[in-house]
């Protein structure tokens, strides 16, 4: 995973967008969009929930599939 | 050492089912008739009332006269039975009279009926079994006193038992004592001097191994056992799983460790520490050394079975290579020093108190190994949660089986595979996918063989053409050799046929499963992209055979999915056990026997590790973390506050050190650099921590970038439980005293104390019952309850106090079945031009994962080297040729291996072994790993394949 030394996101950005298209294909996005954050919820530490809310508050996250974009804005609101 | 070559006809052993189908099998309901399942209360065997010597027995109809004798305390003399076999009737040593009968049959052949009148001893019987005795002892060895089963061989035990006097033929006759001996399989000798020719090695292989190596040359008095096709052992299509010697009643077939020591004198009973079957064996030593393990007959998950791993590779427990004391060093670039067990628990201590002092509690963690005892994983995981304060604990079973774990309890409930082994019997359809079971899971696949052989139909989708789909009387009625990779686009596509054709259980679904999910789940696989016709071009199958597979999975009785890491080891690894899931539900094929989703577990306590809470986001029993009640327990009993959030999986721990945030690690077990994907990473992340523990029995590759090494125990050197593939706990003997000095789970505790935690344990066993107290469903467990039980599985509880074999009978563990959406999503890992070719991996039966233990034995007599298998076409095409050195290129690395011109796989497609630290090289550790637990994708990476340069050729072979 040394792509992760380029840029302190793109492991995570990587696993985010796997996960969304896992949860791409429920019927409706809001059932998508909480199964991704849900998710990252129950499986990510802390640590790595507060990296990928802050490279789409740097960055509007772009690398990330609109759902998971979603997911992860949905994220910081509960947070 | 009396007992365990001698047949105990006396004791009926095995468990029930295992009974009911070799009494099936005898009655002649086997050989293509196909047993059906039926409830333990329904059987109703009725029973047959004789006399035998005078006295009334009864005993269940079909029992052969023998066994029925046996049973009420009257031996027989007989040498070519013996209770795991089959009758043969060859010997006719076991002869009896039977009033209004002619003749002297034979009573191992011979079946009780209502009002017989057995005779087993009178003059004309004596004088019968003498002359046969009489015949064998006329060409067998006379050198009983110097023979390595003196006191234990059933032919001088049947000489005396028949009161043989003297030989009326003299040794001058023709005889077989100066055959020579066939020394070439490195565990064991055959010795033809000494064969008296009963078959049992022959029918041992046949019937409980089903690899049909042995048979008998000749004819009459020339009949000599060999092995085919090459007549000597090691090159012969012998598996060494050692069966034969255990069936053979004198030393003709005879462990060499007990050649060259003699008869073990005391014996305990272990679990093999090997693969996730988990075979009871008997260890048998004299004092402290072990001369032989042999398979236990009454172990629940083997019935007296071994492979040659368990049977035989035990021997790198005592490799000189064994570090016994601790090792220090305050850099890596420093030399090793040996120093006392205080100092190096002192150390690491308050090393990792500073680094939590310095960096933050988030700072360490530890992984444990599912190579590991459960008391040993659960003690890991409270030191991570109740002394470091955190949650960063994980297990290598994240490398292997962790989609299984998120998969099934996300559809039934339980992170746990639903039915045991022995369900086999009742099986009308196996479908075995990503598995090799007969290599990887050598007992099992002889389990499952033998149901085959007994008509069970089968469907094999591998992207090789492994043993099962064609080998002694047994084809796969269809082999899917699917793409690697593609799993989820098959299954989808059976599930799609399924429906489309009306084969669902729809009152299964209605009554057992969660509707909404259901109906959500229809949707989706309705769409045309899921068609087999749709799908063909994905996976390289043509629809038409999808077809079928899936009528055969949905109508053919009893179905059985049996998988393993070719299905986990993936980018979509948790959708395929999903998917998996999906269509065993909806086939109505969970919650009995002969049916179920079997997950193979590749090491030992794969299982047990997951349960016991390794994972960073779950306690034991698969309890989140962020669980109030669940949490409240744990604080109260642990007397510490605990952390609500998952903590750092491996992958992440890894990344967060090369950040400069993680500082400091306790490996248990295990090798990060070689169990875990892209080792340059691994390295990196290693190299800038702090304090690296490496808490091992070997000096692995790791430990080059560790500051304290903490020597291992190997399982014979410790006490504790393992869980295997079918949730069977058993326990793990201490055999021999720790070399060591101190059993792993000391070790741990101590680290606990030496940080300020007060940890008082003063046996595994108090360790489980805190186990049992703070999981529900290891409630009922205790260490008293397990040697009494002899293994349980889980749950064990207040319902189920003796365990619970097949799961989620009456209604699924999570209430309803949950069905998931399973969209295919190609793993980014594609063939390219440079890497035109897609690799994936597999075991060999005589090796076990990075060959760590296997390596430091004889299978390397076998297995010297890792092979590549390529297909004649790619082969020719790339000017490569069989048997020579090969270089395998991917996007990570390279690595050299021997390789194999083979159709076994298909073109596009090359296949390799990696058992060995040489060949691996980087080649499959790309960063891909599946989308839900980071199961890093082995399975798949694209390669290209070039003979190696001429050079670098010259430079291998040298060194
Ligand atoms: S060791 Fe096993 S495979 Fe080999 S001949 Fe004996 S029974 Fe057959
Ligand atoms: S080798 Fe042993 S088991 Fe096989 S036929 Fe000879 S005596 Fe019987
Ligand atoms: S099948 Fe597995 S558990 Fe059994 S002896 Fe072989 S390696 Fe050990
Ligand atoms: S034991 Fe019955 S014939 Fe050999």
């Amino acid at each position: 995973m040394n792509i992760v030394m380029k840029e302190g996101y793109e492991d995570l950005i990587f696993m985010a967008n796997q996960i969304g298209d896992f949860f791409k294909n429920y019927p409706t996005t809001e059932e998508a969009v909480e199964g991704i954050a849900n998710h990252l919820r129950k499986f990510w530490s802390p640590s790595m929930r507060q990296r990928i809310i802050s490279y789409v508050e740097k960055t509007e996250g772009g690398e990330l599939a609109p759902l998971v974009r979603l997911a992860v804005e949905k994220l910081k609101s509960s947070s | 050492m009396l007992t365990d070559r001698r047949i105990d006809l006396g004791t009926p052993g095995s468990p029930i089912e295992w009974i009911k189908y070799r009494n099936g099998h005898k009655n002649g309901a086997t050989q293509n008739k196909m047993a059906r399942f039926v409830p333990e209360s329904e059987i109703q065997p009725k029973i047959v009332t004789l006399t035998i010597d005078g006295i009334e027995v009864s005993v269940p109809e079909g029992t052969s006269l023998l066994r029925a004798a046996a049973l009420h305390g009257i031996m027989i003399p007989k040498l070519c039975a013996t209770e795991s076999l089959e009758p043969f009737g060859s010997c006719r040593l076991c002869l009896v009279e039977i009033e209004g009968k002619r003749g002297y049959p034979a009573s191992c052949t011979t079946q009780v009926e209502q009002g017989m009148k057995v005779k087993t001893f009178s003059e004309k019987l004596a004088k019968l079994r003498r002359n046969v005795m009489e015949l064998y002892i006329s060409d067998h060895p006379l050198d009983c006193l110097m023979c390595p089963v003196d006191g234990d061989c059933e032919l001088q035990d049947m000489a005396g038992a028949v009161g043989l006097r003297d030989v009326r033929y003299g040794f001058s006759g023709k005889n077989h004592l100066t055959s020579p001996k066939d020394k070439t399989n490195p565990y064991f000798t055959f010795d033809p001097s000494k064969c008296i020719v009963c078959f049992r090695c022959v029918r041992a292989c046949d019937e409980i191994q089903g690899t049909l190596a042995l048979t008998a040359r000749h004819r009459g008095f020339d009949s000599v056992i060999t092995p085919g096709p090459t007549h000597e052992f090691l090159s012969s299509e012998c598996v060494s799983c050692g069966a034969c010697v255990m069936a053979c009643p004198t030393a003709a077939l005879i462990e060499d460790t007990v050649i060259e020591k003699g008869l073990p004198l005391k014996s305990t009973i272990t679990t093999c520490a090997y693969c996730g079957v988990g075979c009871s064996f008997e260890a048998q030593t004299q004092g402290y050394e072990v001369i032989r393990m042999v398979p236990y007959k009454n172990g629940h998950a083997n019935h007296g079975h071994s492979c040659v791993k368990g049977r035989f590779a035990w021997t790198y427990a005592l490799s000189p290579e064994r570090p016994l004391k601790p090792l220090l060093r305050k850099k890596i670039e420093d030399p090793w020093k040996e120093v006392s067990w205080e100092e190096a628990i002192a150390y690491v201590a308050s090393e990792f108190k500073r680094i939590a002092d310095k960096y933050g509690r988030n700072s360490i963690g530890a992984v444990s190994s599912s190579r590991c005892t459960n008391e040993e994983d659960f003690l890991v995981q409270k030191l991570v949660r109740a002394v470091f304060h955190n949650n960063n604990i994980d297990t290598c079973a994240r490398v292997c089986h962790s989609p299984t774990g998120y998969g099934l309890k996300a559809a039934f409930g339980t992170s746990a595979g639903t039915n045991p082994f022995d369900s086999i019997q009742f099986s009308d359809v196996i479908f075995v996918i990503g598995a090799n079971p007969t290599d990887g899971h050598p007992v099992f696949g002889s389990q499952m063989k033998r149901r085959l052989r007994q008509g069970a139909r089968l469907i094999v989708a591998d992207p090789r053409k492994i043993d099962l789909v064609k080998t002694p009387h047994i084809r796969a009625d269809y082999h899917l050799q699917l793409k690697p990779g593609t799993n989820v686009a098959l299954l989808n596509a059976i599930a799609y046929t399924i429906l489309e054709e009306g084969l669902e259980d729809r009152k299964f679904i209605e009554e057992k499963c969660d509707k909404v999910s259901f109906e959500k789940w229809m949707q989706f696989i309705r769409k045309p992209e899921n068609a087999p016709e749709a799908v063909q071009e994905i996976t390289g199958v043509p629809a038409e055979t999808i077809r079928a597979a899936a009528r055969l999975y949905a109508t053919g009785g009893n179905a059985a999915i049996y998988y393993g890491l070719g299905v986990t080891e993936h980018s979509q690894g948790t959708t395929a056990v999903l998917a998996i899931a999906n269509l065993a539900m909806l086939t109505g094929n969970v919650g009995k026997e002969g049916a179920g989703v079997n997950p193979l577990r590749g090491q030992n306590n794969v299982q047990g590790s997951c349960d016991m809470g390794s994972f960073p986001h779950e306690f034991s029993g698969y309890r989140h973390v962020s669980d109030f009640e669940t949490r409240m327990l744990f604080e109260q009993a642990w007397n510490v506050p605990l952390d609500p959030e998952p903590g750092l999986r491996i992958t992440n721990m890894l990344t967060e050190a090369v950040y400069g945030n993680f500082k400091g690690i306790y490996v248990h077990g295990e090798d990060l650099t070689q169990s875990d994907p892209d080792s340059n990473h691994v390295i990196q992340a290693l190299k800038s921590m702090e304090l690296v523990v490496l808490h091992d029995i070997f000096l692995n590759e790791m430990s080059k970038y560790c500051h304290v090494f903490l020597p291992g125990c190997s399982f014979l050197e410790k006490d504790g439980t393992f869980t295997n593939a079918e949730r069977r706990i058993q326990r793990v003997r201490k055999v021999m005293p720790p070399l060591c000095g101190k059993q792993e789970w000391e070790v741990i505790q101590e680290i606990a104390q030496a940080m300020g935690y007060p940890m008082h344990y003063n046996h595994p066993s108090e360790i489980m019952d805190e186990i049992a107290r703070l999981t529900p469903t290891f409630r009922g467990v205790s260490y008293e309850k397990l040697d009494k039980l002899g293994s349980i599985q889980w749950p064990c509880n207040e319902q189920a106090t003796e365990g619970t074999p097949v799961m989620h009978k009456e209604k699924f563990f999570r209430g309803l079945g949950q069905f998931h959406i399973t969209g295919y999503v190609p793993t980014p890992e594609k063939p390219s031009r440079r890497f035109p070719l897609i690799l994936t991996t597999g075991r060999i039966l005589h090796h076990y994962n990075v060959g760590t233990q296997t390596r430091r034995t004889q299978n390397v007599i076998w297995f010297k080297e890792d092979i590549l298998e390529i297909h004649p076409s790619d082969a020719e095409e790339r000017g490569i040729k069989d048997g020579e050195l090969v270089e395998v290129t991917s996007r990570k690395g390279s690595g050299t291996f021997r390789c194999k011109i083979t159709e076994r796989v298909q073109p596009g497609t090359v296949y390799a072994t990696f058992h060995f630290p040489e060949s691996r090289a980087n080649i499959v550790t790309t960063e891909i790993s599946d989308w839900a637990t980071n199961c890093p994708e082995y399975k798949v990476t694209a390669v290209q394949v070039s003979p190696l340069a001429k050079e670098a050729k010259e430079k291998t072979v040298a060194c």
